[in-house]
C-alpha cells in the first residue's frame, strides 16, 4: 500500500501516540541511570570495547608471531600478563581474542533472535494450531539443558567456531520465542490493533509495524543477557576443542591452551579466564539494569 | 494425586519419543552418506560403503531403521564403539558411577550453599551481608566453570598440593570437582531464593503472622520457606540438568572417567553409536528428574494438584 493514501495515513495516526511511545524509553534511560550496577557495567564494557578495538594500538606486539626466545615470560615488565609457549605476548592476544569472543556472543544471540522473533510472533499473533504446535516444539526443545542441545548441533555439524555459534543461537532461541509470544498475546488483545485490522491492514504489517515494537523491550533486555551466556558457552565450546581452532586466539581456546602449561604458566590460564569473567559480570550488571528498567516483570 | 502423576507421567511420553527421534535423526542429519561414519575416515570404495550400509541396516526405509532403534535400545543395546569396538553399554555402565558421584556431591552443595545464601541474604536485605552475598551470586553466575575448575587446580593442587590434581575413585578425587560444580550452580539459586523469600515475606500472611506475635523463628520456619520453596524446587530440578551439562565440562578438566568427557571425546573422534548412548541417557535422566521435581511440586502445594 503507497504511503500516501488516506488510508495510511489514518493508520499512521492509530499507530500510537507518539509522545507516549518516547517516554516510555525516557523514563527507562532515567531509571537505567539511578542503577549504580547498571553504570558500572556500562563503563566496563564500554572500556573492553574500546580495548578489544584498539588492540593494534594498544599492543606493539602481533598476536601470533611466534618467537621461541620470549617463552614463558612471566608477567610483568614488557609483557603485562606474560607471554605463551611459543614466546607470543599473552595480553595481545587476549585483546584480539576478545574480537572473536564478543562477536561470538553477538552473533550467536542474532542467530537465536532470527530464530526465536519470527517464531514467537507468529506463535502469539495467530494463535490456535500454529501456536500450539510451535509451542510444542518450543517445549520440548526447553526440555533438554541448552549445552546438551549444543552439542547434539556440534556432533552433527562438526567442531568449528561457526558451527558453535550455530549451536549456541539455535539451543537459546526457544527462550525467545517463549518471551516475545507472550508478548505479542498481550499485544494483540490491544485496541489499536483492532482498529488497525478494521482499517484494512494485513497480518504481516501488523505483526511488523504493531505487535513488533512491543516486544523489543524485553528483546533488548533477553539479548544483553543472553550475549554473555553466549560468550560463556561458547568459550566452553572451545576450551573442549569443539568450537575456536589454534592458532584462533578465541578466549575459551586461549584458556584451553593454557591449561596444558598450568604448572608452569598460571598466568596463561588465569588472564583469559579473568577476561571472560570481566566481560560476562560487565554484560550481567548492564542486562539487569535494563531488565530493572525496561521490563520489571522480567525480574527473577 | 494418583490421578496427577498418572496425567503427568502420559505426559512424559511425547517427550521421550521426541529424544529418541532427535537421537536416531542425528545420525542421519550429518552432511553426506551415514555409512561413512560407520566405515571410518579411511578411503573406502563404493562397494565397500554398500556393504556397510547393507549390513548396518541402512538401506532400509528410515521408518523401519527408527523401529529398529527403538526396539534395540529398550533392550539395551546402543550397538558398539565404533573405535574401541566394545559395547557401548558396557563402556557407559563403567563411567556412569563417576559422574553420578560428581552430580550428586555438587548438587548437595549447590543447593546448601544456594538456599544458605539466599536466605540469609533476604533477611538481611540491603545490608552488607545481602551486599556481598550477591556479589558472590554475580561472579558466580559470570564466572566459567572451566576456569574456575583450572584455577581450583592451580592453588589446591600444584601450588597448596592439597588434593590430587586429575583422575577419578577416592574422595579426594572428588573434592575439587565438585566444589567447582557445586559452587558454580549455587550462584542461581541462591539469586533465585532470595527473591523467593523476600517476595513472600511482603505477603499478607506474613503480617497476620508477626501482629499474632509469633516468633520471628516460627514465622520463617512454617510461614514463609515452605511457600518460598516452591518456585525454588523447580528450579532445582532444572539446576540438575544444568550439573549434568556442567559435569561434561567439569569432567574434561579433571580427566575423570565420566559419562561427560566420554561424550566429548566421542563427537571429537566422531564415534556416533557412543554419542546417541550418551546424549539419550543424559535426556532420559534429565527428564525423569524433572517428572520428581513436578511430583513433588504437587505434594507441596496443594493448589497444582487440584488444578
Amino acid at each position: 500500500m503507497p504511503s500516501s493514501t488516506p488510508a495510511s495515513a489514518s493508520i499512521d495516526a492509530v499507530e500510537a501516540p507518539q509522545a507516549r511511545g518516547r517516554s516510555i524509553w525516557r523514563d527507562a534511560l532515567v531509571r537505567l541511570r539511578r542503577s549504580r550496577g547498571a553504570i558500572l557495567g556500562a563503563v566496563i564494557l564500554a572500556v573492553i570495547i574500546a580495548a578489544v578495538l584498539g588492540a593494534g594500538v594498544l599492543s606493539p606486539y602481533d598476536p601470533l608471531a611466534v618467537d621461541a626466545s620470549t617463552g614463558f615470560i612471566p608477567p610483568g615488565g614488557a609483557h603485562p600478563v606474560g607471554t605463551d609457549i611459543l614466546g607470543r605476548d599473552l595480553g595481545t592476544r587476549i585483546l584480539y581474542g576478545g574480537r572473536l569472543s564478543l562477536m561470538t556472543g553477538i552473533i550467536s544471540v542474532s542467530f537465536a533472535l532470527v530464530i526465536g522473533v519470527p517464531l514467537g510472533l507468529a506463535s502469539g499473533y495467530y494463535g490456535g494450531n500454529v501456536d500450539r504446535l510451535l509451542m510444542r516444539v518450543v517445549d520440548l526443545m526447553l526440555t533438554f539443558p541448552g549445552i546438551l542441545l549444543a552439542l547434539v548441533i556440534i556432533a552433527v555439524l562438526g567442531p568449528s567456531l561457526l558451527n558453535a555459534m550455530i549451536a549456541v543461537g539455535i539451543s537459546a532461541s526457544p527462550t525467545y520465542a517463549r518471551v516475545v509470544r507472550s508478548t505479542a498475546l498481550a499485544a494483540k488483545t490491544e485496541a489499536y490493533i483492532e482498529a488497525a485490522r478494521a482499517l484494512g491492514c494485513s497480518s504481516l504489517r501488523i505483526i511488523a509495524r504493531h505487535i513488533l515494537p512491543n516486544t523489543i523491550a524485553p528483546i533488548i533486555v533477553l539479548g544483553t543477557l543472553g550475549v554473555a551466556g553466549a560468550i560463556i558457552a561458547a568459550a566452553a565450546l572451545s576450551f573442549l576443542g569443539l568450537g575456536a581452532q589454534p592458532p584462533q586466539p578465541e578466549w575459551g581456546a586461549l584458556l584451553s591452551e593454557g591449561r596444558s602449561y598450568l604448572r608452569r604458566a598460571w598466568w596463561m590460564t588465569a588472564f583469559p579466564g579473568l577476561a571472560i569473567m570481566v566481560t560476562v559480570l560487565a554484560i550481567n550488571l548492564l542486562g539487569d539494569g535494563l531488565r530493572d528498567a525496561l521490563d520489571p516483570r522480567l525480574r527473577t | 494425586m494418583l490421578q496427577y502423576i498418572a496425567k503427568r507421567l502420559l505426559l512424559t511420553i511425547p517427550t521421550i519419543v521426541a529424544i529418541t527421534l532427535m537421537v536416531f535423526t542425528m545420525l542421519h542429519a550429518v552432511p553426506g552418506d551415514p555409512a561413512t561414519i560407520f566405515a571410518g575416515d579411511k578411503n573406502v570404495t563404493p562397494e565397500q560403503l554398500a556393504v556397510v550400509r547393507r549390513s548396518m541396516g541402512l538401506d532400509r526405509p528410515l521408518t523401519v531403521q527408527y523401529l529398529d532403534y527403538l526396539t534395540r535400545v529398550l533392550t539395551g543395546n546402543f550397538g558398539r564403539s565404533l573405535y574401541s569396538q566394545r559395547p557401548v553399554s558396557i563402556e557407559i555402565s563403567q563411567r556412569w558411577p563417576s559422574s553420578a558421584e560428581l552430580a550428586a556431591s555438587a548438587f548437595v552443595l549447590a543447593s546448601t550453599l544456594g538456599l544458605v545464601l539466599g536466605i540469609i541474604s533476604a533477611l538481611w536485605r540491603s545490608t552488607w551481608i545481602d551486599a556481598s552475598a550477591m556479589l558472590f551470586a554475580m561472579l558466580g553466575v559470570s564466572m566459567p566453570i572451566f576456569w574456575l575448575a583450572s584455577m581450583l587446580i592451580f592453588v589446591f593442587g600444584i601450588t597448596l598440593g592439597w588434593f590430587p590434581v586429575i583422575g577419578s575413585g577416592g574422595w579426594n578425587r572428588l573434592v575439587l570437582p565438585a566444589l567447582a560444580l557445586g559452587l558454580i550452580s549455587s550462584a542461581t539459586l541462591a539469586r533465585l531464593v532470595r527473591s523467593s523469600v523476600l517476595e513472600v515475606l511482603s505477603q499478607p500472611f506474613v503480617t497476620t503472622a508477626r501482629s499474632k506475635g509469633l516468633a520471628e523463628f516460627k514465622i520463617l520456619a512454617r510461614h514463609v520457606l515452605k511457600n518460598a520453596f516452591i518456585p525454588v524446587i523447580t528450579v532445582m530440578g532444572l539446576q540438575f540438568g544444568t550439573l549434568l551439562s556442567g559435569a561434561v565440562i567439569t569432567e574434561t578438566v579433571f580427566a575423570r572417567r565420566g559419562i561427560g568427557k566420554l561424550l566429548i571425546d566421542s563427537i571429537l573422534i566422531k564415534d556416533f553409536p557412543i554419542i546417541q548412548a550418551v546424549i539419550m541417557i543424559i535426556s532420559l535422566a534429565y527428564v525423569l528428574i524433572n517428572l520428581l521435581v513436578d511430583v513433588s511440586y504437587a505434594l507441596l502445594d496443594p493448589r497444582i494438584r487440584f488444578d
